[in-house]
């Protein structure tokens, strides 16, 4: 046992280190601390964006640039969506919002301006030097005609593209030019792609179409946000019609004409890399990893459109200033700062989500970010574009992809009737809306 | 029953030579025994013959016919291991008719071969039991007549009896002995125990460090050893003083052995000389020289004394049945039965 | 110490761990079949039902069935192989185990790269003028030979575990039973029917039962090879809990692995029952 006087000894030691130390502490904080200078203004940015480590990084540099150039000490905070909205509904009901901005995808954004927690950011006017492309204004109008106020700044984007091996050019149908693709003009069509494929099919032997139709792959997302709105100008109303029919038989057409490794194929960075296939279609994220690597080899093309348009999904991440937020001009100038063409090709650089504003590509310098970039500013500033989110079904979007996939498989791996494979799953595509009380997107 | 003949063979591991230029010849139907210390390369001699072993160089005949390189299953031995190696998951059975099996043997012959076996091991009530019910002894027996239910041309047996207490042992080498004798296998049986060698060896090959030291009947190497180190292995531990050679005879300090004839070059050689316990009278003998000494102790081994006794500073051993009168002693030992080994060499010099 | 206090000592002592198996042992089991059993449907009825059991009976057995025997075999004569001692052994011995230490994933992108329509296989053979167009392992079309190589890359990156068990009954068994076998005449394969599988027996038993274990949880290595057109008991746990988002159904495919296990987990200890004493 110790005996009681060298626990009392031992503690009064403890103590006295720590006075000492706390002292010392102070004292030399007294002598080097910063002098003091105007009165810094702190805000709070939440997002549901960028919250990954590396991403954050790149965030809290990013925000460091903007206080050296403004004074304003931006804190970023990444939330779930689930948590910004509680805390916003929280603080907005309390009366005392601590967060000016807040940085979401266009469906969250579109949530809390149902939930009547966003400011109209009209009354800023407009931001100069920058022309937002063409579908992120169309995203804003939307809200606009729904809630009566403008709710978001377009921050970023994402969506998917095709990319093509430069070979393939020499195969262009005849009727098709590479300007049409680049551009992608009413001659880019499904159709079109598939007369192309065809021509390299029958000229060089290879199937040099990929998609991702492996586990991890994105092939639904062509499925519903691409052929089915092209072809029938709704992702899943019209999925039993004719037209889906229609839409069908050109992929079973074209799956002929693609690589039979696209089943087990998840991204489509590494098949065009090792020139497996020369045309391809996937989500920018999945591709960029080619185009960085060899950027002189590639063209980045918007998605080919269908008899009804040029359906796509888009990704928008938009910034939001939550009702009453303290220091909204800050928060402004924050905006302003964030969507500035310099600013916007640094996030595609550096996170891989494009620029809203088109001033932003020319200023890209790594050439294989800046030829995705052009081909998603093509997209999303091409005039027939019909520009999709994809359905926030929750729990249920498993089950949504689902049917989309197992057509996919019934029809085009399997070769099963296409009307009776559509016919078997339609009333599960309906019953899922039916559930949710949502209209069928 | 075969002939077998080593010519000069040897076996090195790596650096070490465990057999060094050995030559053998074992004579159709004899036991003979390999007997030296643990390592002198007895086993390996075994092994080599058994064919479990290639020699480095030198060759193996059995009846003239050169088998160095045949494998073991071919050459028609049976060996009875130090481990007996009964196979764990067979019953006794089973481990006595595999091999015979394995010869494809008709089943009614394979049988009777079994059970002749069992017999004469006195193992038939052992037949339908596993090994792990069976005690030292008896799972000796089953390697041994798993060795014989194959009819061996060659018999070989490494320390079969090593791993049995002693009591069990004296009876078993009496049955191997038997076995032998009724079986006429030529027979190769290695072990370090010189009573055991003795016991049942028609003949002996002494080793020590992979060489053959003698090779002869119990008699020849116990009577005439032929070095130091077959003097020092075969019998009691043997007394050993040092001397030198005389012209009368050879010089131990406190006596001098007399000898008539001795060669004139031997004359001032240093030598050993070794006298068994045995040959050391305590009573007066024939021709005997008479040496002096005092009673240190006495070990009453029942049936007869080991007698330590001083004589002039040297301790002697004698082993006799007469319990010595008073502490002074007079002993007694014949010329004969003196062994006389060059100190340097450690071989034996002819001397009468 | 008084005795009631030292007659609930033991208990006492338990006690933490029998805390510890109810909460993260028996808890997530009895979750796990009430996930599966309780619904309305009731997830197991509708695997049951569900068009995918037949499929997934199928490669599931396909693959287990040729998968495992061949991993057996393979190991027992690699054992029989190092039990030699050569020059380099050491080497060879570390080369064969290496893929131990892959994890499952990289090996199966190992095997991807390796026999993909542009991989090194193809490009050797097409380089020589073996071939002259691509041989196609992966793919829905080629679903036969993606098994193929499902098998070549399972059999590669798991051997080496199932041979470690065996080696390691090998090597128990004392050299002068396989002497003894020798002097008697049994020839290398006489030696292995009679003395070798007989002893290794509850060997061969441990390793049947890791590697069912293992097998019947491959998923990784499916999805890569396979895309997801190969459907097996464990990937229909990941896709219906990770994709479909059901964790009903998942438990309900997680029981059915669970079932299939025990199923075969006793029938090779029945089969592979040792001799007695050979042990």
């Amino acid at each position: 046992m110790l005996s009681k006087a060298i626990v009392t000894r031992t503690i009064a030691i403890i103590i006295a280190v720590i006075v000492i130390a706390a002292v010392a502490g102070a004292a030399i904080y007294m002598f080097t601390r910063p002098p003091m200078e105007k009165p810094v203004i702190r805000i709070l940015f939440a997002s549901t964006q960028l919250a990954p480590p590396a991403e954050q990084a790149f965030m809290v540099e990013l925000l460091t640039e903007f206080y050296k150039e403004t004074g304003i000490d931006v804190s970023f905070l990444p939330f779930g969506y689930v948590d910004i909205a509680n805390k916003l509904e929280a603080e907005i009901k309390a009366g005392r919002i601590t967060v000016s901005l807040v940085g979401g995808l266009s469906t969250e954004i579109d949530f809390f301006a149902s939930k009547g927690l966003l400011e109209d950011l009209g009354r800023f006017g407009a931001l100069g030097g920058r022309t937002f492309l063409e579908a992120a204004i169309r995203a804003v109008e939307d809200h606009k005609k729904i809630y009566g106020i403008t709710t978001f700044v377009p921050w970023m984007t994402a969506t998917f593209v095709v990319v093509i091996n430069n070979k393939a050019f020499d195969y262009l149908p005849s009727g098709l030019t590479k300007d049409d693709v680049v551009k992608g003009t009413e001659r880019w069509t499904w159709d079109a792609m598939l007369a192309w494929a065809k021509n390299i099919y029958e000229k060089t032997g290879k199937r040099l179409v990929g998609l991702p139709a492996g586990a991890g792959g994105l092939l639904h997302r062509l499925l519903h946000g691409y052929l089915y709105v092209s072809y029938t100008g709704y992702q899943a109303q019209k999925f039993n019609s004719p037209e889906a029919v229609q839409m069908w038989g050109l992929l079973k057409e074209l799956w002929r004409y693609s690589h039979p490794e696209s089943t087990t194929w998840s991204a489509m960075a590494d098949p065009l890399l090792k020139e497996d296939v020369w045309l391809a279609w996937d989500h920018t994220a999945r591709v960029i990893s080619a185009l960085k690597t060899s950027p002189e080899k590639f063209t980045v093309a918007p998605v080919p459109k269908g008899p009804v348009g040029r359906g796509y999904i888009v990704v928008l991440a938009g910034l939001a200033i939550p009702k009453g937020a303290p220091n909204q001009e800050e928060a402004w100038k924050l905006v302003e700062f964030l969507t500035r063409p310099s600013t916007q090709a640094r996030i595609a650089e550096r996170v891989g989500f494009f620029p809203v504003v088109s001033e932003a590509t020319p200023a890209i310098t790594d050439p294989g970010v800046k030829k995705i970039a052009e081909g998603v500013t093509a997209q999303l500033g091409a005039r027939d574009s019909i520009a999709v989110a994809i359905p926030p079904l929750g729990g249920k979007a498993g089950d949504f992809i689902a049917i989309y996939r197992e057509a996919f498989e019934r029809i085009v791996l399997k070769g099963e009737d296409i009307g009776a494979v559509l016919s078997g799953l339609e009333p599960k595509l309906k019953a899922i809306f039916a559930e949710l009380k949502m209209p069928e997107p | 029953m075969v002939k077998i003949d080593l010519e000069g063979v040897s076996k090195r591991f790596g650096s070490v030579i465990a057999v060094d230029n050995v030559s053998l010849s074992v004579s159709s139907g004899e036991l003979f025994v390999l007997l030296g210390p643990s390592g002198c390369g007895k086993t390996t001699i075994l092994r080599i013959i058994a064919g479990l072993e290639t020699p480095t160089s030198g060759r193996v005949y059995f009846d003239g016919v050169d088998v160095t390189d045949m494998p073991s299953g071919k050459r028609g031995v049976g060996m009875v291991f130090q481990s007996y190696a009964v196979w764990p998951h067979m019953k006794v059975y089973d481990n006595i008719a595999l091999p015979l099996r394995i010869k494809k043997l008709p089943q009614s012959e394979i049988d009777a071969r079994v059970r002749s076996a069992a017999r004469m091991l006195n193992i038939e009530n052992l037949l339908e039991r596993y090994p792990f019910q069976l005690s030292g002894g008896e799972k000796q027996r089953v390697a041994v007549a798993r060795a014989i239910a194959v009819e061996p041309r060659v018999l070989l047996m490494d320390e079969p009896l090593s791993n049995l207490d002693a009591l069990l042992r004296v009876q078993a080498r009496a049955e191997i002995k038997r076995l032998q004798r009724e079986l006429k296998i030529t027979t190769i049986y290695v072990t370090h125990d010189q009573v055991e060698a003795m016991a049942l060896a028609d003949r002996i090959a002494v080793m020590n460090k992979g060489r053959v030291m003698q090779v002869g009947t119990v008699d020849e190497v116990y009577n005439k050893p032929l070095n130091r180190f077959v003097a020092h292995f075969i019998g009691s531990s043997m007394n050993f003083v040092e001397g030198t050679i005389t012209d009368r005879g050879v010089d131990i300090g406190f006596a001098l052995i007399p000898y008539s004839s001795v060669p004139d070059e031997l004359v001032g050689k240093k030598v050993s000389v070794g006298i068994r316990p045995e040959d050391i009278y305590l009573e007066p003998i024939q021709g005997g020289v008479v040496l002096k000494g005092r009673v240190v102790l006495i070990e009453n081994l029942a049936s007869e004394y080991i007698i330590h006794i001083d004589v002039s500073g040297t301790l002697l051993r004698a082993k006799t049945k007469l319990y010595p009168q008073g502490e002074e002693v007079r002993l007694y030992i014949h010329p004969s039965k003196v062994h006389v080994f060059d100190t340097i060499t450690e071989n034996r010099i002819h001397i009468a | 110490m008084p005795s009631p206090l030292r007659k609930h000592i033991p208990y006492i002592l338990v006690a933490p761990s029998l805390a510890y198996l109810a909460f993260f042992i028996s808890y997530p089991i009895f979750y796990t079949f009430s996930l599966a059993l309780f619904g309305n449907p009731s997830p197991m009825v509708e695997v049951m039902t569900s068009p995918r059991l037949g499929e997934v009976a199928l490669y599931t057995t396909l693959i287990i069935a040729t998968v495992i025997p061949a991993q057996i075999v393979i190991a027992i004569f690699a054992s029989l192989f190092f039990l030699n001692r050569f020059r380099g052994r050491e080497l060879v011995l570390y080369l064969f185990i290496a893929p131990l230490a892959i994890n499952e994933v990289a090996a199966a992108l190992i095997w991807y790269t390796m026999l993909s329509s542009s991989g090194f296989l193809n490009k050797l053979l097409i380089n020589t003028g073996v071939i002259s167009a691509p041989i196609y392992f992966f793919g829905y079309e080629f679903i036969d030979r993606t098994l193929l190589a499902i098998f070549l890359t399972e059999v590669w990156r798991a051997t080496p575990i199932v041979f470690i068990i065996i080696y390691a009954g090998m090597q128990m068994i004392s050299r002068d039973y396989l002497e003894a076998a020798d002097v008697f005449g049994l020839n290398l394969w006489q030696k292995l029917r009679y003395i070798i599988l007989p002893l290794i027996k509850p060997y061969i038993q441990t390793a049947l039962i890791i590697r069912t274990l293992f097998a019947l949880q491959v998923v990784g290595p499916i999805f890569i090879l396979a895309g997801e057109y190969v459907r097996v008991l464990a990937t229909e746990v990941v896709y219906w809990y990770s994709m479909r988002l059901n964790p009903g159904v998942a438990s309900a495919w997680a029981l059915l692995i669970g079932l299939v296990t025990l199923l075969l987990g006793g029938l090779y200890i029945k089969l592979l029952r040792p001799s007695a004493g050979a042990t």
